[in-house]
């Protein structure tokens, strides 16, 4: 698998405010990437510098093997953007925007442009400034998906969205993640969760790690151990750096496992809290573990 | 191109009322520029009026036109499409060479048929017009709609810019054309440098930051461009240079009574008499500057320059030519050398008109074609025997005189530019003058008047100096306690 998208080093200033502080990213192709972070980390930021948006402070970033910054006609004919933000020609209606946008893309399929106004229900003859933010975002993506983009990049596309639009977005994304490239960020985890294969937290300007989805869902894990007596060894003690977030009541130590293994994991607990009565380790929601990572930032890391 | 073409098109739809309105606009434009030009009352609506509006609606429409795809921010939805950028620029242009200057440039058309001027011959200053229009108006206004986020900052700036070469504005009418022609080179290359710049990279911090120290130099530069390098270029495009090669100048005679201004000047006038010699048979000669130095005894001096030394007057005396000039020099330096000698130095610069051509044409209130693109009539109904004359584009860089029956040559208002384009930048494609009207005596109650046009053939700079001048001698009354002007000897 080759990458679709990478940043090298990337710095950010805005004054005196460094936004992205030596970002490190890559982008695999035909994955559907979550950049998940709190609101600030720099996440759209990110996303404008790969778009040559905005540029770099220093480092650089490659997209479908073009420096962003050298981004021209050719490499956006096969590359989407979306974003909660953007600004769209409002007089336009949407049968219009989708015809102007027509001769733009040489891939643009015109098959594919009726399905996604079908289904998104879009009303073909209304203009942008009267439809609802919802509608609009449907618009917008379905102008970015009608040319079979190899790169499709949003920028917080649910925000603010009700859950049927979400669907009806998402729905849209899944059908082109086969042929298309996706970066998707969004601090609203839930939804990156249903479909993303891969996830990057970023966090003050920096990835504090970027993986694929199934792994990352595999190795965190709150663990919950009943103690059969006291344990071995005080809690006050320092915990293995990957056990976050510790909670402990006469008889039970409740923590984050961040790198759960079945075999290793269990030997682990019964080595420092001897006999134990019951260990039970429960999967984490993906909004679980990015709370328990933003809380104990520097252990995750 | 096709991708230009394309985004064209959907300029034209998204900006199809602001077009009408602009067509509309010209169109009244054009209606009351001819009913004026027939007599006809104006109604609630002025000429000028209408070409206010059209500049402010071309400039609305220009700004919004450049917006529509905005280049500064970060949230424009076409700067992730597959947009060229040399289409979306030559889009936009495309669309004010249609929408806004073929209008004007119809418009024009229109009042010179209508009013009758030779088509041929006002081609070209047509056609210059357009150019001039395009590169110096419409194309900067792209250019500063380019750097701007939003329409209100585009006409703050724009109004900003507007004063800005407001002030700027060359007041040496003859010699301006030079000052003028490094304007509109740095306007130029400012606006294709921003243009380029802002649609092929968007920076807009650079573009702004060049232009405005584009505008600072060429502003600096228009003001440290001393008046003898706009002559100097002015007098190498002398027709005949050697024309003027046996005329000379000297200080002096010092003024009679007879020859004070009688309005009373300001502290610090003198009078500085010139006489001129040698001036060739057929030609008249034509003051067009004139820059004096004056130096006291004690090493002090002061420099008056040409917008302090006006009118300079003509008078024919037994010596040849006699110049007057009332110089305001400065008040301190005067009161304290009035009693003193000093010297006197200056440069004056003069054109040698000859070539003259005449062309009767009958007394009457309909506009008749004469030489040099000029027409002219009278104005029978509201003043009696007065002659206008009208040049489309621009009046044209001649001695214009009429002569109606026995009378001397009444001269039309001289502040004539020697600038060689065919056009100046005007709205207003019509440029009228008025003889000064028969006011002695009864109308000469002729049937036709004679307009007669003298082209420049030489630019001339003279130096004179003068040492021993009593200044008190020409200092102009309001600075003179009793003393009255004596003669004194000229070195």
């Amino acid at each position: 698998m080759t990458d679709m998208l990478r940043a090298i080093d990337l710095v950010k200033r805005f004054r005196h405010v460094r936004v992205l502080d030596g970002l490190n990213l890559t982008v695999p192709e035909g994955s559907v990437f979550g950049l998940a972070g709190p609101n600030g980390a720099g996440k759209t930021t990110t996303v404008k510098i790969l778009m040559n948006i905005l540029r770099p402070t220093s480092g650089h970033a490659v997209v479908m093997g073009i420096d962003s910054e050298a981004l021209g006609p050719d490499a956006f004919a096969k590359i989407g953007y979306v974003s909660e933000n953007q600004e769209m020609p409002e007089w336009m209606t949407v049968e219009y925007l989708l015809g102007y946008l027509k001769p733009f893309y040489p891939s643009w399929d015109d098959a594919r442009a009726e399905q996604l106004v079908r289904q998104f229900d879009l009303p073909l003859d209304r203009q942008l400034r009267h439809l609802s933010r919802g509608m609009r975002m449907k618009a917008a993506l379905a102008s970015s998906l009608a040319y079979r983009p190899r790169l499709l990049i949003m920028d917080e596309p649910f925000s603010g969205l009700d859950p049927l639009v979400r669907e009806d977005l998402i729905d849209g994304l899944l059908e082109s993640a086969g042929e298309t490239t996706i970066l998707i960020s969004s601090h609203d985890l839930g939804e990156i969760e249903s479909f993303a294969s891969h996830i990057g937290y970023l966090d003050r300007g920096r990835l504090q790690f970027s993986e694929e989805m199934t792994s990352l869902t595999a190795r965190f894990r709150e663990v919950e151990v009943v103690l059969d007596s006291p344990p071995l060894v005080p809690l006050d003690r320092p915990w293995p750096a990957h056990w976050l977030r510790p909670e402990t009541a006469p008889a039970l130590v409740r923590f984050v496992e961040t790198h759960f293994d079945p075999e290793r994991t269990p030997d682990e607990i019964r080595r420092l809290f001897g006999d134990v009565r019951n260990i039970s380790a429960h999967p984490m929601p993906l909004r679980a573990i990015f709370v328990t990572l933003a809380r104990e930032q520097p252990k995750a890391a | 191109m096709r991708q230009a073409l394309h985004i064209f098109k959907k300029d034209f739809r998204c900006f199809r009322y602001e077009i009408c309105l602009m067509l509309a606009v010209t169109a009244v434009f054009v209606v009351l520029q001819v009913r004026k030009s027939f007599g006809t009352p104006y109604g609630p609506l002025n000429s000028w009026e209408a070409e206010m509006l059209m500049v402010i609606i071309a400039a609305v429409l220009i700004g919004r036109l450049i917006l529509a795809e905005a280049l500064p921010g970060d949230r424009q939805f076409w700067i992730t499409r597959p947009y060229r950028w040399s289409s979306l620029l030559g889009a936009k242009l495309l669309f004010i060479a249609v929408f806004v200057n073929l209008p004007i440039l119809l418009a024009h058309l229109f009042i010179l048929i209508l009013d009758g001027f030779p088509l041929v011959s006002s081609l070209p200053r047509l056609v210059w017009s357009q150019v001039l229009l395009f590169a110096v108006v419409l194309a900067p206004s792209a250019a500063l709609a380019a750097l701007c986020r939003n329409l209100a900052s585009f006409i703050l700036y724009a109004v900003v810019l507007a004063a800005i070469a407001f002030l700027l504005e060359a007041r040496l009418w003859e010699v301006a054309w030079v000052m003028d022609g490094l304007a509109v080179v740095v306007v130029i290359a400012i606006s294709a440098w921003v243009l380029c710049l802002q649609y092929k990279r968007r920076r807009t911090q650079l573009s702004r930051w060049s232009a405005i120290a584009g505008i600072a130099l060429g502003g600096a530069a228009m003001i440290a461009m001393p008046w003898s390098f706009a002559f100097a270029v002015q007098s190498r495009l002398s027709k005949q240079p050697s024309l003027g090669a046996g005329v000379q100048v000297a200080f002096g005679p010092s003024p009679a009574i007879s020859d004070w201004p009688t309005a009373k000047q300001p502290e610090g006038a003198v009078n500085v008499p010139i006489t001129v010699q040698g001036i060739p048979e057929g030609t008249e000669l034509r003051p067009d500057a004139l820059v004096v130095s004056i130096e006291g005894s004690g090493g002090s001096s002061t420099k008056v320059n040409p917008f302090s030394c006006a009118p300079v007057t003509r008078h024919s005396q037994p010596v040849g030519l006699v110049l007057r000039a009332v110089c305001r020099a400065d008040p301190d330096f005067v009161k304290n050398h009035g009693d003193g000698l000093v010297t006197l130095r200056g440069s004056i610069y003069l054109t040698l008109f000859g070539n003259s051509k005449s062309t009767t044409i009958p007394l009457s209130d309909a506009p008749i074609n004469t030489s040099d693109g000029l027409q002219c009539y009278t104005d029978t109904v509201h003043a009696e025997w007065d002659v206008f004359c009208r040049s489309p584009f621009r009046w044209p860089g001649r001695l214009v005189y009429a002569k109606l029956g026995r009378t001397d040559a009444n001269s039309f208002e001289q502040t004539i530019s020697y600038s060689p384009f065919p056009a100046e930048l005007n709205l207003n494609p019509i440029e009228t003058r008025w003889a000064s009207s028969y006011a002695s005596g009864p109308p000469p109650n002729v049937p036709d008047v004679t307009i007669v046009v003298k082209e420049p053939l030489a630019h001339l700079r003279r130096d004179f100096e003068a040492h021993g001048i009593r200044l008190s001698a020409f200092m102009l009354p309001a600075m003179r306690v009793g003393v009255p002007p004596t003669e004194l000897p000229i070195h």
